[in-house]
């Protein structure tokens, strides 16, 4: 890639300048911020407003119109954990009897979840009496929100559309509007340009990831309190637990993120060489990534096939939050399909540039 | 002219879906020399001046830089090749300063002062630090030319570089890009349709039709060779006289007061013994040197085509 640095640079040097960059980078700053502003107005102003109310309903007589409210009580540990080893039983049942209605995915997330459940019990993290459910649902209600919410990298769809649309303007634009002419007839290759776009790219998603990162932990900070970032989480893997410090989790699940990011932004490059439109690559690249990906791990669930598509493994992260989402797959797995697609759409969308008159 | 081409292009053919748009096409560029190509829209200048500068790729033949073929070698012949192509497409959201310094990337070897030399040079100094989005055309066209002299290249290609400028900027231009070749040695094609620029800027020009490089030569060899010799003359009576030359047959045209006439050079002293025997009272007889624009005009004529 001849003059792949010399490209590098001025691509940076000039994009830095359009007015979208600065825009995206702010509004990437404060979204979470304001996020947490109405997280903290909601459950530190507002619920408890409700609940005193609701105190004060709920001494009156009970009478026609009164509006009655069913608590969840959660369960302990110990009943969650039967209720996952008997979950697990049952799909292991189904898989020794062949069953179709067996789900490898559902298997897989229960032993994960179980894994997690032992370990903490094991480590004296939680006591069987404690109210325990799943990770994620008890997260908003203790010191270390500010931490757990920057972990969890709310804002990452956001962050990929703006990816997307700098990308589209970067490439697709410079066609429509005639300045790709100038960049090509620079001493460097086509191969280096493209890969510079993509690059200077990936380096602004980096960019906007971290002032969301630093947004999310500033301002949660500032609400709730500066929390304990050595604090352990547990997670688990192809069914085996493991604690990470709170703050290193939030960074190996931001790495995630942005890694999983590749592959989404590698096929958007694709598209924009092939439309050579800027419009077009954004539409079509948001519209893939916010109705097709979900659509297609829905109908992955059906059909086995499906779980070699690209859109099943656009987030690697989901394997250490929210889970397992479709049958026979595992992080590794995805990690090799993700690879393998980048490198095709890589490989693609820089024959194509190097072929077509510009 | 120096033996030695700069610039060599072997058989040079671009298809696009089954249509020829460029027909084998050679010809060789020299330094130091102004060449013009010149052909109406849809000739094919922009196609072969894309594939010269990376933008379209060759389907048939060879391109070379000083011994150096295109192919082996394109990144590093570009660093001694400036362009414009098509239209001054600028980015608008930087100064045309900011753009100069930024384009300084690609040539790490350049002396810092050159953005400043380049600025002076197109005579932007007054606007340079306003964003290209402000610009007249004619600016953008001076910018776009600074940013192509930024490398201090030694092939300099410019397609149709007067668009947008006005007579002083059109004289400027012409100055500047003789300097470069005559003091420099620096290699300038041009490309354009506006034949009358091309007669007074090049040392040579190419005639493209319909992708055929048709004739190639200086300004006056051309000419002459289409169009022949020509002469105005200025009588006592030019409609007589006019009829005097339709009665024998000889080719001519009436300007005004005057009645052109085609005229080998070893004829004249004939021809004007013979109308002064006819009673003819002359009063000016001078050369006319062809006009590249009717000669041209002449050409694409017979080949049936039309300049638009």
């Amino acid at each position: 890639m001849k003059g792949f640095g010399k490209v590098f640079k001025f691509e940076w040097l000039k994009n830095t300048q359009r007015k979208m960059f600065l825009v995206f980078l702010i509004l990437a700053f404060l979204f979470p911020v304001i996020g947490n502003g109405v997280n903290y107005y909601l459950s530190e102003v507002w619920m408890p407003r409700f609940e005193e109310q609701t105190q004060s309903g709920e001494t009156e007589e009970e009478g026609e119109g009164t509006l009655t409210l069913n608590v969840f009580t959660p369960p302990t540990a110990e009943e969650t954990k039967a209720q996952l080893e008997s979950e697990i039983a049952a799909e292991q049942a189904l898989r020794d009897a062949k069953s179709p209605d067996f789900s490898d995915a559902h298997l897989q997330n229960a032993e994960n979840d179980l894994a997690v459940l032992n370990y903490k019990l094991r480590h004296g993290l939680i006591k069987p009496e404690d109210s325990y459910q799943k990770e994620g649902y008890d997260l908003q209600h203790n010191d270390n929100r500010a931490w757990q919410a920057a972990a969890a990298g709310g804002s990452s769809t956001l962050l990929y559309a703006f990816a997307v649309t700098y990308l589209a303007v970067i490439v697709a634009g410079e066609y429509e509007k005639g300045t790709l002419k100038s960049l090509v007839i620079r001493p460097a290759g086509r191969r280096a340009i493209l890969a510079a776009k993509y690059l200077n790219t990936l380096l602004f998603l980096f960019l906007l990831m971290l002032a969301d990162y630093i947004g999310q932990l500033l301002s949660g900070m500032l609400l709730f309190g500066a929390g304990d970032p050595a604090s352990p989480m547990v997670y688990a893997l192809f069914g085996r637990a493991f604690e990470l410090p709170l703050g290193l989790a939030g960074l190996l699940l931001f790495v995630l993120q942005f890694v999983s990011s590749l592959m989404p932004l590698a096929m958007t490059l694709l598209l924009a060489v092939l439309l050579r439109s800027a419009a077009g690559t954004i539409a079509l690249s948001l519209s893939l990534a916010l109705i097709g990906s979900p659509l297609i791990l829905q109908l992955a669930k059906f059909m086995n096939g499906l779980r070699f598509t690209s859109f099943v493994h656009e987030d690697l992260s989901v394997y250490l939050s929210s889970g397992i989402r479709v049958d026979s797959t595992n992080i590794l797995f995805s990690a090799v399909l993700a690879l393998l697609y980048t490198v095709i759409f890589l490989f693609a969308a820089s024959w194509l540039f190097r072929k077509r008159d510009i | 002219m120096p033996n030695d081409a700069r610039i060599k292009i072997r058989h040079l053919k671009k298809v696009i879906k089954d249509r020829t748009i460029i027909h084998d096409l050679s010809l060789d560029l020299y330094p130091g020399e102004v060449f013009g190509l010149i052909g109406p829209n849809g000739a094919g200048k922009s196609t072969t001046i894309k594939m010269l500068v990376g933008l379209s790729a060759v389907t048939e033949g060879d391109i070379y830089y000083e011994d150096l073929n295109y192919r082996d070698n394109f990144v590093e012949i570009k660093k001694h090749i400036g362009a414009i192509v098509e239209n001054p497409d600028l980015y608008r959201f930087i100064s045309g300063r900011k753009l100069l310094e930024y384009s300084c990337c690609f040539y790490p070897d350049l002396p810092e002062s050159r953005v400043d030399e380049v600025i002076s040079l197109v005579r932007m100094d007054y606007a340079v630090d306003k964003p290209p989005r402000v610009y007249s055309l004619g600016m953008k066209q001076r910018l776009a030319l600074a940013l192509a002299l930024l490398p201090e290249p030694e092939f300099l290609v410019l397609d149709e570089p007067t668009n947008g400028l006005d007579p002083q900027g059109i004289r400027e231009m012409r100055l500047l890009l003789r300097n470069l070749a005559e003091e420099h040695n620096v290699t300038v094609l041009v490309s354009s349709h506006i034949l009358g620029e091309m007669q007074a800027l090049c040392d040579r020009v190419g005639l493209i039709h319909q992708g055929e490089l048709l004739k190639v030569g200086r300004v006056s060899e051309i000419s002459e060779a289409i169009s022949g010799h020509g002469m105005r003359i200025l009588c006592d009576r030019p409609a007589d006289l006019c009829r005097y030359f339709n009665a024998r047959g000889v080719a001519f045209m009436r300007q005004a007061d005057y009645v052109r006439v085609q005229c080998d050079p070893d004829y004249v002293n004939n021809l004007l013994t013979e109308l002064m025997d006819a009673g003819f009272k002359l009063y000016a007889a001078e050369p006319e040197h062809a006009n590249l624009e009717e000669s041209f005009m002449r050409l694409i004529g017979e080949k049936g085509g039309e300049i638009r």
